[in-house]
């Protein structure tokens, strides 16, 4: 579904990434892992068509987006949804006004469904009905992130694009929205790649996988395969205090 | 036939893409069909989504068809689940606000804001006296300075273009008049009284809510909305020494110098007007404005400008605080606080003109 090939990035003279090719592949739940500034959210951003990558290609639903025409690139955006780090909902719009923006845009709909439709993506990520009024700065940081992720729903997107997701949720929160993307990929046929650093979503719902370090890829494939990365980083990540206690935790709640 | 369903012997079988983008045609399209429908079969559907199965959710509630005679296949099961579990009945409320009730609204509003910009004046009056007090721990120098450069020496050119035109438009349209009654060097009188008593001070005051009165409350605004107000709050550094004081001190510093300024350039406008098609030669207009030009006529103009900067950066840091947490919100304080400071100026220029003529300046 997306395929990127020997991806370079510069900002200046500061290089981000030398060589990066991942693909993912339609139904995966993909993580991109790597320490702070490896240039994960740029990786995103690249293939959202945010930024254009110094070389290197990208292939989205099929196609080089080089040479995807205007017309094409609306039918991927059409295709995805995102949700950025800061939940980054429109201020000026209360909360359902923001989640019916990306639908009104396309087409009309009665008002009395528009609200069902609304109400539905609102509970399907764990919100109660009386955010609908409410403006974004009345919101929590947690909430707004929901919020920002039922907008993301709001096409019943084949693609979710999510940079950090869980980061500011409680755990119970977390996990809600962990199961609410498992069961969504199941049911909708959606593939997700999120930017995560938590442990938890990434044992519980990510499938697929890959290392960033050094402005390349360390390793990619299932979390089993990438847990044996040799590296620091990755091996501090899975088997340093915390991987090490969750994973021990995680088998004592499977027996 | 239809392009999205067909009936056939009390089935509404459904087919096509039953998607978020097509769900106001199919509505639209359903329309009318209501009697006598027992049962629905939607495992012909090409592609749904979570959109697609809240329209036909409502169709099954709205012809009261039994949940075991609706067909599904799996992937649309599945779905179903999801979206049972979820959907909810919704009222919709009407909320219908009257012309009057929203004018009056409006009023009270802005009632309440001039209520609570007095508000605001009186706490930093009163705040003001403790800079005062400790000038060495809470006046901010370098904002000072920087203040009087960005905003005012600035904003020189400006100020320094559109006095010199006003200046030679007055004394362009005095000129026919004058000229009638051959009294061509009173266009002396007519530009020395009108610049330098109103306009010198009311184009820079303008000027200065146009370029100053919005950089503060975009400025103040943001940072409110950035919550870094809140972070100098709990530095335990006050807001108003920061984002306040400087800006009204700078302003009450440099607003005499640009209208002193703005009084030369205009004259300068009007002599050379006056010079090209009035024949007044440089050494009658000089002798002129020096009969005229009192050192009260002078000063009736420069002691407005301290009034007219407080007002203009109080108005401007005032509305950068009322801000509230949204984008449209900046926008719109801006706005406000450019209309509002104009306004506040001319008011206080009217006043200023009434005190005059009650002291017989």
């Amino acid at each position: 579904m997306i395929k990127l090939k020997n991806i370079s990035t510069k900002i200046g003279d500061h290089t981000i990434h030398k060589d990066v090719s991942i693909t993912i592949s339609k139904g995966d739940i993909y993580a991109i892992l790597g320490a702070s500034g490896s240039g994960k959210t740029m990786l995103l951003r690249e293939i959202l068509m945010l930024v254009k990558p110094a070389g290197g290609t990208i292939i989205l639903f099929g196609k080089d987006i080089k040479n995807a025409s205007e017309d094409d690139k609306d039918s991927f955006r059409d295709r995805w949804g995102v949700m950025f780090q800061s939940a980054s909902l429109f201020t000026s719009l209360s909360v359902g006004e923001n989640i019916a923006a990306p639908i009104l845009e396309r087409t009309k709909i009665d008002k009395k469904l528009l609200r069902e439709i609304v109400m539905f993506k609102l509970s399907l990520v764990g919100l109660q009905p009386e955010v609908y009024d409410m403006y974004p700065n009345e919101l929590s940081g947690g909430m707004r992130k929901k919020a920002a992720l039922a907008r993301a729903l709001a096409k019943d997107p084949e693609l979710l694009l999510l940079d950090e997701p869980t980061s500011g949720l409680d755990p119970v929160s977390a996990e809600d929205f962990d199961n609410t993307i498992k069961n969504l990929s199941k049911a909708l046929n959606l593939t997700v790649v999120m930017v995560t650093h938590d442990l938890d979503t990434l044992f519980y719902v990510v499938n697929r996988a890959c290392i960033l370090k050094d402005g390349a890829v360390l390793s990619e494939g299932s979390i089993g395969e990438i847990s044996k990365t040799d590296d620091d980083w990755a091996k501090k990540f899975f088997y340093g205090e915390r991987g090490i206690k969750f994973q021990k935790w995680k088998q004592n709640r499977t027996i | 036939m239809h392009k999205y369903f067909g009936i056939v012997s009390g089935t509404l079988s459904l087919y096509g893409d039953w998607t978020y983008i097509n769900i106001s045609d199919i509505s639209e399209s359903m329309e009318g069909y209501t009697a006598g429908l027992k049962s629905l079969d939607a495992a012909q559907v090409k592609n749904i989504d979570t959109s697609g199965m809240i329209l036909i959710m409502d169709i099954i509630e709205h012809l009261h068809i039994s949940a075991d005679s609706v067909k599904l296949n799996d992937n649309q099961r599945n779905l179903y689940n999801i979206v049972s579990k979820h959907k909810k009945d919704i009222q919709l409320k009407q909320d219908h606000v009257g012309f009057i009730e929203k004018f009056l609204s409006n009023v009270y509003d802005r009632i309440y804001e001039l209520y609570l910009f007095i508000n605001f004046l009186g706490l930093i009056s009163v705040d003001f006296a403790g800079v005062i007090v400790h000038p060495k721990k809470r006046l901010r120098f370098d904002a000072v300075v920087k203040g009087i450069e960005v905003m005012g020496f600035n904003a020189l050119a400006i100020i320094g273009s559109i006095s010199f035109l006003i200046g030679a438009v007055i004394a362009y349209q005095g000129s026919v008049q004058l000229a009638r009654f051959g009294a061509n060097i009173f266009v002396v009188d007519l530009l020395s009284v009108s610049i330098v008593r109103e306009l010198g001070p009311l184009l820079v005051a303008i000027i200065l809510a146009g370029r100053s009165a919005s950089a503060y409350t975009s400025q103040i605004g943001i940072m409110k909305v950035t919550q870094e107000i809140d972070v100098l709050d709990t530095m335990g550094i006050r807001p108003y020494d920061i984002l306040v004081f400087p800006k009204i001190i700078s302003l009450v510093i440099a607003i005499p110098f640009l209208i002193v300024f703005s009084d030369i350039l205009g004259l300068l406008g009007g002599m050379i007007v006056s010079l090209l098609s009035l024949d007044v030669s440089l050494g009658d207009f000089f002798r002129r404005l020096d009969q005229i030009m009192t050192l009260k006529l002078f000063l009736s103009g420069i002691i407005k400008g301290p009034v007219f900067a407080v007002l203009i950066a109080a108005i401007g840091s005032f509305k950068g605080f009322r801000t509230q947490k949204n984008v449209e919100s900046i926008g719109k304080n801006v706005t406000i606080s450019v209309v509002d400071s104009i306004f506040a100026v001319i008011i206080a220029d009217a006043v200023f003109s009434i005190l005059f003529r009650l002291s017989g300046v």
